[in-house]
This record gives structure tokens, sequence and C-alpha cells, in this order.
């Protein structure tokens, strides 16, 4: 458990640090893309570390034979698939935090009523070099860019679960 | 018997440190590149951002429906709309329009991007202003045309004056005028701000209402 939330608190914390540094980085207009890929290699590379990541607790997989410990290799793997759902949930609790509370807003007092959405624009900002390049199409008069905020945290958590399972290292018995 | 499990590099808090180490260089050099002293400070956007929210001032630049009584008679194509309310976080003015005519104005607004807006949005906020640019009929013709042609283009609150992907309010209507040598930043600072046009000896006001400090 202390492993999810840890792993959840670094994709926090490369989010954070990632936004502040894209930023930054539109100084230099052209710098702010090369950013925003070093921001997916960084999620590809963290994805494909939680497929390959032992998630069952120390002291039992230092043993070799892990049915002593009643652990069947099925219950191993639900667990590892589970924990890396978790932390995948964890790293953009932030942007489905802020999304959640635009959408109740939305809903209860109409678009735009609050600062959710720029506070899910600012989670984003990673991503906002991308979504500069995407063509002015609007959608029931919102613009496409900003309506990806909305599908940006969930596709993110898809696509880091995906890619972990994809990388996945079966351990036989 | 159970594979051993390969070694991985995990991710880690080295990655972090030297993440934020780049982050703090990238902002000194931004702040050095710009003559940053504690004295001329050209980071006043962050400075009066962070005083309104020790205030306990947390408001956007959505209209309060409190409204204002703005003279809209005497707008003219290229004549800048302002709007404001009272808490806001960023100065006295939040929201910035170019008049496009036909009672339309050319704005960056989060939800849109680059768009239209009703100029006669400008008289829900708490103060407002009309302000016309030091400009011949030419200039705001080209200024009005260059706006138009960013049209659509995404909307950040906090942009850097360099390129034209990424788009303030403000940032949409300064960078036209500044190519034609016509330059709307008073503050001289690296972003640009509603209250940083409405300072400027460019502009003369041309009407007014609400509260206005």
């Amino acid at each position: 458990m202390v492993m999810i939330f840890r792993y959840g608190g670094w994709l926090i914390a490369f989010n954070l640090l990632f936004a502040i540094l894209v930023w930054l980085t539109m100084y230099f207009p052209g710098l702010d893309l090369l950013a925003s890929l070093a921001f997916v290699f960084i999620l590809v590379w963290f994805s494909r570390c939680l497929g390959r990541m032992n998630f069952i607790p120390e002291e039992i997989s230092k043993e070799n034979d892990i049915s002593d410990h009643l652990l069947t290799a099925e219950k191993s793997d639900c667990q590892r698939s589970l924990s890396i759902i978790a932390i995948s949930i964890i790293g953009q609790s932030p942007g489905l935090v802020a999304e959640g509370l635009a959408i109740w807003n939305w809903i209860h007092f109409g678009p735009f009523t609050s600062n959710y959405d720029f506070v899910l624009q600012m989670w984003h900002t990673p991503w906002v070099p991308f979504l500069s390049l995407l063509p002015s199409w609007t959608l029931e008069g919102f613009a496409v860019s900003f309506l990806s905020l909305y599908l940006l945290s969930p596709v993110i958590i898809l696509f880091m679960v995906i890619l972990a399972f994809a990388c996945q290292t079966r351990k036989g018995l | 018997m159970r594979q051993p499990l390969p070694k991985i590099r995990k991710p880690g808090l080295n990655l972090l440190l030297a993440l934020l180490v780049v982050d703090v260089l990238l902002a000194l050099l931004i702040l050095g590149l710009n003559g940053y002293n504690r004295h001329s400070a050209p980071t006043m956007v962050v400075g009066q951002g962070i005083k309104a929210i020790s205030q306990g001032h947390t408001g956007s630049g959505t209209p309060s429906g409190r409204g204002n009584q703005l003279a809209l008679e005497n707008l003219m194509p290229g004549d800048i709309l302002l709007g404001g309310n009272r808490g806001s976080t960023y100065g006295g003015f939040t929201h910035a329009a170019l008049y496009a005519g036909e009672g339309q104005a050319w704005q960056g607004w989060l939800t849109l991007g680059i768009s239209k807006v009703d100029a006669v949005k400008f008289r829900d906020y708490d103060r407002a202003c009309i302000l016309r640019v030091a400009a011949t009929p030419d200039q705001r013709e080209t200024v009005l045309r260059e706006v138009e042609s960013h049209q659509g283009q995404l909307f950040f609150p906090l942009p850097f004056k360099s390129g034209e992907r990424i788009w303030n309010c403000s940032k949409i209507i300064w960078l036209p005028f500044f190519k034609l040598g016509l330059d709307l930043d008073s503050f001289q600072d690296i972003w640009v701000t509603p209250d940083s046009i409405y300072r400027s000896s460019l502009v003369e006001i041309i009407a007014e209402d609400g509260e206005i400090w």
C-alpha cells in the first residue's frame, strides 16, 4: 500500500514539475514541444517500470516459494494489476478532482462558472504545447483544445495501464 | 522454481530533484534575460497575484454579473475593451478584447480560444472601460486582420510574450500592435496584462464605468 502511494505521489510530483518546466519553456517557442515530449517519455518509462515492478511485499518476495505464503501466481498477478491501476489513478487524481468539480459546477450553475477549468488547464500544462497544435475546431460552441482537457486524465490513466500491462513480466512458479 | 525478477531502474527521487533544479535554473535564466533585479521587478504579474491571493482574492476574469453602465456608442473597430471585478487575482482589469465592429469583439477565452464575444458582455463586469490606441485606420485594420488569423487558437492564462501558438486575452491584442511598432505593455514585463495596457501612454480612455480604483 505504501508503495502504491509512493509511486502515485511521484507521478503527481513529475506532473507538477513538468507543468512548471513546460510553462517556462514556452518562453522559448519550440522548446515547449520538446519538454512535452520529454514528459511523454517519462510517462512511458514510468509505465514500463510499473509493468516490471514487484508489488509483492518484500518479506514474501524474498522467499523462493510463494505458495508457502498462500499467495498463488494468479493472486500476485491480480495484486500487481490492481496496484498498477491504483498508481495510475492516484497519479492523475488532481486532474480527476478538478475535472469532477468543474463538471459539478457546469451541471449546477452552467458552463464556465468556476475556476476549476483553469485549475484543470494548469494541471495539464505539460500537454498545452500539443493542444496548441490542434486544429481550431469547435464542438457545441467549445474549442476542441478546451474539451480535450476533460479527456486527458482518463486517457493518461488508460495509456499507462495498457502500457504497463503490455510490459508486465510473467512470473512462473 | 520462481524466476528472479529482472533488475530495473526505477523512477526515483534523483530524477525529481534534477527536474526541480532544471525548473529553478530555467526560471533564473528567464529572469536574467529580462534584467531582473528586486527593484525593477519585471515579474509584476506574479507579485500582484501573490499579493491578491494573500488578501484572499482568488477571482478570475469571469464577469461577476453586478454590472456597469459603460457607454458603448462611441466604439470604433480597433478599440480595446477592458473589464474587471472586485477581488480579482491579477489586477484591476481581468479581461481584454479588441472591438471588431457590429457589436462584436475579439477575445482570448479559456473555453473558446481566440473567438468573438458580444461587446455588451463587458457591461457585466464591476468595472469596464474603452481604450483607443494612437494608431492610424490602416494600422487598426491590419491589427484586426492579424487577430482574425489566429481565430480558434489556444488560450492559456499566463503565456510569455514570445511565440504565436498560445495566447491570453491581452497578448492577442498586444502582439499585433507591437508588430506595428506600438508597444502597449506599459509594465515592460515578461507577460502582458489588461492593467498594463490600461496604463499605456499610447492609449486614450474613451469611456469607463464602475469602480475604477
